[in-house]
């Protein structure tokens, strides 16, 4: 009678975007920023803020494909950031509490905040919006006292090709407000469509430009991981360090559920625009079951990511270039283009696999000089497998070039399982711009587990058999930032396992 | 208007014109001088007494010739009777008792300090009289109607013909009819057969007992619905906004009632989660807690035989049942017994360390901000989330509490009262422009709140603007 549920208001759209562009604005920048990154923010933004313009300009794909393609991206981004989500409140709120309960419950509110179709769910966003905002800067007001200003000065605005790669990966991440498409056409108000399109990316850029250069303010180059997962053990470091914001840590977690519920609401949300029927509720019943229980695989995160990076947002671009071109008519030129641009992604940062040396332990004794003497182990699959290779250097970095020094070949740690400190580096000054070398390459941090050796700590890591149990290293992190103690597994001269070491 | 015809016929019609629909004004036909002149008697009923209809009609009363249809209605409306004659030019004012006045029972779940004191009846058509007195207009329309196929009890839907949407009058017209029942004993069973959202704690429609209250809704392009026998009027479309407010919100002044609204806001919110926010902070998140402030409740809980949430739920049960105790002792008892019990069971559990102080500090700041929610029922539905919220705060510590708060926003963003979303302002509130904000959380200055809220038709909704 006076409210249809088809239609929205440039407010509500407002709303629910700028929230869930904040939300990961602030969750996600200060895990990558350090001087050198500040040109990935710029990039990451500016892609995104092409594509919004392009959402303005071009009308949101008819054609199911398309528009399917659009979803699966959607639910990707989504899915992940549930088991982020499940992870940040079992780490702050619930540590003993199961992850599955956890994010049981979270699809169990998206779902039902959804049932209802477009204009309920809006409703929502609208009324927490406020509140979401008032929170996170009440946080920023609380840690206020730890930014360093003058650290802005070391920032360097560098475009290299990491930057380029950095920007693209986080850009993808912001492709989760690129739903905002598909409700060009269903909203009302005075303001116009791309009024609100400029809107939420102003709001967005704002935000993730702030909470980067405020993060790093605090923390410098400490205590970013990059995009990587664990994501939510990241959040550790770089949010909460310490004392900070001390017992009111829980009322922040707040906050960031409430952003991150709107923004998966939103990612799982665009099968319920309009006026819901009986077979698409059972649809998204069973999306959203499906999110859950992917969710619950502990590689989740991983897998998301690389489909994201290479398959789902490459998809999009080129669905949104199409239908782009198709507008103003050169079918020829659109096909042109595309093809040129797939072509030119799949050239990106690509590397054969024999090119590859994928790397699943590294030990690490102490060599000369001061420096490291590091040991790597690699995954094989034949009996023969790849030798060990051994360096001394001061960083994992400087071992890496020169292996591709002596093989040509990359030595990859995506794949890495454990890490062997020897117990005499432990306490080594240089070990610390070791483990802040650990810390902001993500690629080490991923899922890597740490085991603490009496005798040679490469003897270990070339073993065929790598241990299952040890310390993530992100404890061991967190507690070298915190000056806290942490407990890693003691591996003995003969090969055993006795008791735990403490540390630091 | 114009002056009054001589000719009856043409007051006939005027008078059907002029108060269609208003089924609370009654006409009757007269014959005079032994039945040679034939005139028409117009009045509101209630307001005028049968007994002076049948015995002085003509010649006791207090009988004034008025010369226009102007001064007719006012005196109509006022309360007397207006008697038409054929061939005469003048109407005549018959004095009447008037409206009910003081005699009228006072509202006592609706007390205010400053505004009418009156309440409903237990009649539906004092009750209407009661509306009418305040809404003097032809414009306002009653619609009577029988439910019950037993009962046969009258029920009156009251409204400004010019401010509300027809198809809101349809849509109830079509609620009312979609069920055959026996008998309508009271509003609450006619409120509940015609919900739409029937499973929601939440009501849908407004109760109130005061006339002034449901004047003021009827001025807004709401409608009211009596029920015989009832001293409970209900009111739709309402809206989450509309249960905080009360009569006095705009008697005084802004300053004053914006405090008392953000206050029952407030108290809505801890009236529900309070207690689980206790057991969510006490038993997973005592780092939220100042030292000194943990250890003196560590230290009040020694000894105490339950779990937190066991403590809360014993004692909040406790509390229900010396409410529910309350409610249906004899009044001087029932009054005493709050207080007796209060202090006896408070007391006596405190003492007997089968709850910790705190709790009993706890649960009676939960009851009172309870009691701030001006509406019972809506206050209820607060009271009976609240042992949810519980249970998830001491399953899921404030994640729980915090699923508890979305649960409730969800929710109450997928009803709608006749079509308004519930949480009107807060959400769409573009669809009048924002002008209903104005009258929400904050209580705008009576100077700007120039405009009806989105109940009213879209082409009515200024009510106040300043003279040229």
């Amino acid at each position: 009678m006076f409210s249809g549920n088809q239609k929205i208001s440039s407010r509500q759209l407002y709303r629910n975007y700028a929230a869930a562009f904040v939300s990961l604005g602030v969750l996600l920048p200060p895990l990558i920023m350090n001087q050198e990154h500040a040109g990935s923010l710029a990039a990451a933004l500016l892609f995104t803020g092409c594509v919004l313009v392009g959402t303005t300009v071009v009308p949101r794909p008819s054609g199911q494909a398309a528009r399917w393609l659009c979803y699966a991206q959607y639910w990707t981004i989504g899915t992940m950031l549930v088991r982020l989500t499940g992870m940040l409140i079992q780490t702050f709120l619930l540590t003993d509490t199961k992850l599955w309960i956890i994010m049981g419950w979270f699809c169990l509110f998206c779902y039902y905040n959804l049932y209802k179709g477009l204009e309920c769910r809006f409703r929502v966003s609208e009324v927490l919006f406020p509140f979401f905002l008032c929170l996170l800067c009440l946080l920023t007001v609380l840690m206020y006292g730890e930014a360093e200003g003058q650290r802005l000065l070391k920032i360097r605005l560098t475009f290299e090709k990491e930057t380029w790669i950095l920007g693209y990966e986080l850009f993808c991440w912001f492709s989760a407000v690129h739903g905002i498409w598909h409700l060009r056409g269903q909203t009302r108000g005075k303001r116009s469509f791309s009024g609100t399109v400029l809107a939420v990316w102003l709001t967005g850029a704002v935000a993730v430009a702030g909470f980067g250069l405020f993060s790093y303010c605090i923390y410098g180059d400490r205590g970013h991981t990059g995009l990587v997962y664990p994501i939510a053990a990241a959040m550790t470091l770089a949010h909460f360090p310490g004392n900070v914001i001390g017992r009111l840590d829980a009322m922040f977690i707040f906050a960031w559920i409430i952003g991150l519920f709107l923004l998966c609401s939103s990612l799982f949300a665009p099968l319920m625009d309009g006026e819901p029927d009986v077979k698409s509720k059972w649809l998204l019943f069973g999306l959203v079951a499906l999110a859950f229980g992917a969710a619950n695989m502990p590689r989740c995160v991983e897998w998301g990511q690389m489909f994201l990076y290479r398959v789902l947002t490459p998809l999009e671009l080129l669905i949104l270039l199409w239908h782009g071109i198709k507008r103003i008519g050169r079918k020829r030129t659109a096909t042109a283009v595309c093809l040129c641009l797939a072509l030119l992604l799949n050239g990106c940062s690509s590397q054969e696999l024999e090119q590859q040396s994928l790397v699943t332990a590294i030990g690490i004794d102490g060599g000369e000089n001061g420096s490291f003497h590091l040991t790597f182990g690699f995954g094989t699959a034949d009996e023969d497998g790849e030798e060990p290779f051994e360096t001394d250097s001061l960083s994992l970095q400087g071992a890496k070039t020169a292996y591709w020094e002596y093989f040509q070949k990359n030595m990859d740690f995506n794949h890495l399982k454990n890490f062997y400190f020897s117990s005499e580096i432990l306490h080594q000054e240089a070990f610390a711009g070791l483990l802040k070398e650990i810390q902001i390459n993500g690629a080490y941090s991923r899922g890597t587990l740490v085991h603490v050796t009496e005798g040679t700590a490469g003897e270990q890591a070339v073993k065929e058999e790598q241990p299952e149990e040890g310390t993530p290293v992100h404890r061991v992190l967190n507690a070298w930032y915190n000056g806290e103690m942490c407990e890693i597994p003691l591996i003995t001269a003969d090969g055993k396992y006795k008791g735990q070491v403490p540390w630091p | 208007m114009g002056e009054i015809s001589p000719i009856l016929a043409q007051n006939k019609s005027w008078v059907k014109d002029r108060f269609e629909k208003c089924d609370d004004i009654l006409n009757r036909q007269v014959f005079l001088d032994d039945g040679k002149k034939e005139g028409l008697l117009v009045y509101v009923e209630v307001a005028v007494s049968n007994l002076m209809l049948e015995e002085h009609v003509i010649g006791l009363s207090d009988v004034q010739p008025l010369k226009t249809y102007a001064e007719a209605e006012a005196a109509l409306l006022a309360g007397n009777g207006i008697l038409f004659l054929e061939g005469d030019n003048d109407v005549y004012k018959i004095s009447s008792k008037g409206y009910p006045g003081l005699g009228v029972s006072k509202a006592e779940s609706e007390k205010v300090m400053r505004g009418s004191k009156e309440g409903f009846t237990e009649s539906e058509k004092v009750n209407v009289a009661l509306i009418r007195k305040r809404l003097r207009d032809p414009r306002m329309k009653v619609e009577e109607q029988q439910i019950g196929t037993r009962s046969h009890t009258m029920t009156a839907l009251v409204y400004m013909e010019d401010l509300i949407y027809p198809k809101l009058l349809d849509t109830i017209r079509e609620r009312m009819q979609a069920f055959e029942i026996d008998g309508i004993l009271d509003s609450g069973m006619l409120e509940q057969l015609t919900e739409k959202h029937w499973l929601s704690p939440f009501p849908q429609f407004q109760s109130t007992e005061r006339p002034d209250r449901a004047a003021s809704a009827v001025l807004e392009g709401r409608i009211v619905l009596v029920t015989d026998h009832s001293p409970t009027v209900l009111i739709f479309p309402s809206d989450y906004n509309s249960f905080f407010q009360t009569s006095d919100d705009w008697y005084n002044r802004f300053e004053i009632a914006t405090f008392a609204r953000l206050l029952r806001f407030f108290a809505a919110i801890l009236a529900m989660s309070f207690p689980a926010l206790y057991v969510a902070v006490t038993t997973w998140h005592t780092s939220l807690l100042p030292t000194n402030l943990v250890l003196s409740m560590a230290d009040a809980r020694q000894g105490v035989p339950f779990p937190s949430v066991g403590e809360v739920l014993l004692m909040e049960i406790s509390f229900e049942l010396i409410r529910e105790a309350g409610i249906r002792l004899p009044g001087p008892i029932g009054n005493t017994i709050g207080i007796v019990g209060g202090l006896i069971i408070g007391q006596s559990a405190v003492s007997a360390n089968v709850v910790s102080p705190i709790v009993v500090i706890v649960v009676a700041f939960t009851a009172l901000c309870s009691f701030a929610i001006p509406n019972e029922e809506f206050a209820s539905a607060f009271r009976l989330l609240k042992y949810g919220c519980i249970f998830m705060g001491a399953w899921l510590g404030l994640y729980g509490v915090l699923l508890s708060y979305l649960w409730v926003l969800i929710h109450l963003s997928h009803l709608n009262s006749f079509g308004i979303p519930y949480l009107m302002p807060y959400v769409a509130a573009d669809l009048n422009g924002y002008e209903d904000k104005r009258d929400s959380l904050i209580r705008y200055p009576f100077r700007m709140m120039k405009q009806r809220p989105i109940f009213a038709r879209r082409d009515a909704r200024v009510k106040l603007r300043k003279k040229d």
